[in-house]
């Protein structure tokens, strides 16, 4: 199976479960997740969701999109860097 | 005289984070940019989806309860009734205490050329914290119920809690009177002097005045208005010997996150 239908598929359980579960569940789930995935954009519309769906303040900068920005960012960063490493000692 | 050129080598590696870096940035934009153009209908297509998970998820929660309490034993249901029966017996002396004093308030008031009568609209809370990472509630009640921005949301009849910030045709956004930093002018019951409560999230509130200033514990804030509601009550001061000003940590009566309905007084 390839990886485009389990994405849409953890996409929509995900999207269920940010719904319904506290909001510390939740972020545990999309930290997890955007670890997990070379490059988890999805979690930049999580973030937006808990701005659209709770927040009161609803303009820029929008407070769990900007957030979850900046973690895919380093999550990124970070995931090229151990990469590098790991084939320099296999060298 | 030669010169010397330098080539791009074609095996130079591009920046591996460029196209990442290029989704990031180009999705963030686009979901700004729908939020600053449509908020009222991302709002609207977010609550619509959400309204059939949050039911569901009540559901849930409420079946998984009700597997718990199978397993409770006969002897602690049997002591637990017995206090609730001595505690309703109580509540409902006080209650028609609170009926008579009621009337007689309004009746005051009616007398003095001033009605405290509102109409309010009960409204089942679909989220609230701990789902909610704002301090809000969501509620089933919106702009085709005649609801409208900064009504004041209630517990109970005289316990205050909030003010609606957004509105949809079905769904409205309550934010609490305790949400983080957020400042709320109120009356001291006792003495009718009037502070500024900072909220502290989760139903608590801070408040710091000078030494001397008369609060005790237990004294009651109240929202100004003619019709007393009440914000909060006193739980806690913290005196320091040190300091010229002493800290008042107060909470909403009741457990407001426990709570399933709430009333939304509407404008006259």
């Amino acid at each position: 199976m390839s990886s485009t239908p389990i994405r849409i598929i953890i996409f929509i359980i995900v999207f269920a479960l940010v719904v319904v579960l506290p909001w510390w569940i939740s972020i545990l789930i999309l930290l997890a997740l955007t670890i997990y995935f070379p490059l988890y954009l999805e979690v930049l519309f999580f973030g937006f969701l808990f701005d659209t769906l709770y927040s009161v303040h609803f303009n820029f900068p929008y407070t769990g999109l900007s957030l979850t920005a900046v973690f895919l960012l380093i999550t990124i960063f970070f995931k090229t860097q151990i990469r590098i490493n790991r084939s320099k000692i296999n060298d | 005289m030669p010169t010397k050129m330098n080539y791009r080598l074609r095996n130079k590696p591009k920046s591996k984070h460029r196209t990442p870096l290029i989704s990031v940035l180009v999705l963030f934009v686009l979901l700004s940019l729908s939020a600053s153009f449509f908020p009222k209908a991302v709002r609207t297509g977010f609550y619509d989806v959400s309204r059939p998970l949050w039911s569901l998820g009540r559901g849930a929660s409420k079946s998984f309860l009700n597997v718990k309490n199978f397993f409770i034993l006969k002897s602690a249901l049997v002591s637990e009734n017995l206090s609730l029966q001595d505690e309703i017996s109580n509540l409902r002396l006080k209650q028609f205490d609170y009926g008579v004093l009621l009337q007689e308030n309004q009746d005051l008031k009616g007398q003095l050329g001033r009605s405290a009568y509102s109409s309010r609209v009960i409204s089942r809370i679909l989220s609230k914290p701990p789902i909610s990472l704002y301090d809000t509630f969501v509620i089933d009640a919106g702009s085709s119920d005649g609801i409208l921005l900064g009504n004041k949301v209630y517990s109970s009849d005289t316990i205050i809690i909030g003010l609606i910030k957004e509105v949809t045709s079905h769904i409205s956004l309550v934010q609490l009177f305790s949400s983080g930093n957020q400042k709320q002018q109120a009356t001291l019951l006792r003495t009718g002097a009037s502070f500024i409560l900072e909220g502290q999230g989760g139903a608590n509130f801070k408040l710091e005045v000078p030494k001397e200033t008369d609060v005790l514990w237990g004294d009651v804030f109240v929202y100004p208005s003619l019709s007393s509601s009440v914000i909060g009550s006193v739980y806690y001061i913290d005196t320091n010997s040190q300091s010229a000003f002493k800290t008042l940590y107060l909470r909403v009566p009741g457990n407001v996150f426990s709570s399933q309905f709430v009333f939304v007084e509407k404008n006259q």
